[in-house]
């Protein structure tokens, strides 16, 4: 992976001791299979905030309450500009990379989509996607879990959201892909747009022919009592669909992968599956995803640090739950640890991940499932689970072997 | 600061201390207690910071306005001790409201 080269002047007026000019995050090592370790163990050693110049040039805050703080300071730290390198986008995505109050009006079009009574009625639809899933690798007794499980179940569920054929989902997948994982501006703005450019034909038939779907929610949105315009269709679709697949499906790839690895924690959730909730969130605590950004939109000192307008500031959201001064212990899971489980996986504040809720479902009824059809399973003896960090941190390969049961 | 005492649905306590005039939901949410989520920022439209306030801490409270009770009717397990904690503001005279969490569903 090449990083970009559109270094802005920066480290020339960075104090000499924040500055960690090469530090790349798409670059950082992965051995195991296990990003957020990666993260903990190549920042532990840095300061708490610093800058270096690659992917644009940017500040890394590691920190859990610098952290939270920048998520929770919108005026400070904007969502105007979150995703790094800076522009990655190519187009604006409402409500996301929106500030309040504009934000809430957008908000307020999506939420819909994922309330409470809506999120429960798809659960029906996900048990079935998964049982379908788990019946067709169990009897082989080995699957690489990304590709033939994890990818397949928040596509599928995403497809049949949106009103969208399920024969789709490849080519989706390849651009969500490129979306996640490439680095040069022009490569994830072209996947970005073809995001857009797919979905559009559906958009149009939408305003013609409603129908009962989140697509439709979309395209008849209003925000302040007039209808959303195309590009504010274009970005909104565009963001439902990438928001939700290699996000989900690389946290159970780590959820999986944690669970290969400790048989004695499988075997809590086999012999209680109702902990299984509260173990999801200690496991989201301890893999956070998420390598979102801000831009400083001001000039000012944040913790001895001089920021200044313009300036993107990255906030890796693994190290809020990996941060000892606000987790004991934070690289062991343990199911029961108290209540609250700190975690800023999902965000805190007004952009908390909408699809939260949805996420968690889709987990949960895998791990439902999956643990009462295949209780025992470990990593395929000579592999290595294959992991990296980029806009997210992604599994790209999960080799799991288990000994099918008798037919 | 007042305390807030959020019962889980197993019935476990969790004690947050929250600032005055802040909504409830906030406070919940900035201790990330489980099954209050906020999702649109108190912006009434998303009912996931739905949650029971029993009838004696309810008296205290202004009753739920009407788009209140529309986005209730998007929530689940809902009875006539449901509110959207968005809704309310912390105050000295809701020093020590018990706040149950609904069960929760994902």
């Amino acid at each position: 992976m090449t990083a970009t080269v559109t270094c802005e002047p920066g480290s020339g007026r960075v104090p000499p001791e924040l500055a960690v000019p090469d530090f790349d995050f798409f670059a950082i090592p992965v051995p195991d299979g296990d990003p957020a370790l990666a993260w903990k163990q190549a920042t532990e050693a840095l300061p708490p905030i610093f800058w270096t110049d690659m992917n644009g040039g940017h500040w890394v805050a590691t920190r859990a309450v610098d952290i939270e703080t920048i998520q929770l300071d919108p005026d400070r730290f904007s969502m105007r500009y979150m995703a790094l390198p800076k522009g990655r986008r190519g187009m604006r995505s409402p409500p996301l990379d929106f500030d309040p109050p504009e934000h809430a009006s957008y908000r307020a079009v999506i939420s819909p989509i994922f309330s409470p009574k809506a999120v429960a009625r798809l659960e029906t639809n996900i048990r079935t996607v998964i049982r379908d899933v788990i019946a067709h690798v169990e009897p082989r007794g080995e699957c690489e879990f990304v590709d033939e499980v994890s990818h397949v179940l928040p596509i599928t569920v995403f497809l049949d959201m949106m009103g969208l054929p399920r024969e789709d989902s490849d080519m989706l997948l390849r651009l969500s892909a490129l979306n996640t994982t490439a680095t040069e501006l022009q490569v994830t703005q072209r996947a970005r747009h073809d995001m857009a450019d797919y979905l559009w034909r559906d958009v149009q038939d939408r305003r013609a022919n409603p129908k009962d779907d989140a697509l439709t929610t979309v395209v008849q949105g209003r925000v302040d009592g007039r209808p959303l315009t195309d590009e504010e269709i274009r970005g909104m679709s565009t963001l439902l669909l990438a928001g939700g697949l290699h996000t989900v499906a690389s946290m159970m790839g780590n959820i999986m992968r944690f669970l290969a690895l400790h048989p004695a924690h499988r075997q809590q959730l086999v012999d209680d599956p109702k902990l299984i909730p509260r173990a999801i969130d200690e496991m989201i605590r301890r893999h956070g995803i998420a390598n979102t950004a801000r831009i400083v939109t001001r000039d000012f000192e944040f913790r001895g640090v001089p920021l200044r307008q313009g300036d993107m500031i990255q906030i890796p959201n693994c190290l809020y739950g990996l941060d000892p001064e606000r987790v004991e212990n934070p690289l062991e899971v343990d199911f029961h640890r108290p209540l609250p489980i700190p975690s800023a996986a999902f965000g805190n504040g007004p952009h908390r991940c909408p699809g939260m809720a949805l996420g968690r479902i889709e987990i949960r009824v895998l791990l439902e499932e999956w643990l009462a059809r295949i209780p025992q399973f470990a990593i395929k003896p000579g592999t290595v689970p294959r992991a990296a960090v980029g806009t997210s941190n992604t599994m790209h390969e999960l080799f799991l072997a288990w000994t099918p049961s008798a037919t | 600061m007042i305390t807030l005492r959020f019962f889980s649905p197993e019935g476990e306590e969790q004690i947050v201390q929250a600032a005055e005039g802040i909504s409830v939901m906030t406070a919940a949410t900035q201790s990330c207690i489980p099954g209050i989520n906020g999702d649109c920022g108190g912006n009434l439209s998303c009912a996931t910071c739905h949650c029971y306030i029993d009838a004696a801490w309810r008296g205290k409270l202004a009753p739920p306005s009407d788009m209140e009770l529309a986005m209730l009717d998007g929530a689940l397990d809902v009875t006539e001790d449901s509110r959207l904690t968005c809704q309310i503001r912390t105050s000295a005279e809701l020093d020590g409201m018990s706040v149950r969490i609904p069960p929760i569903r994902y």
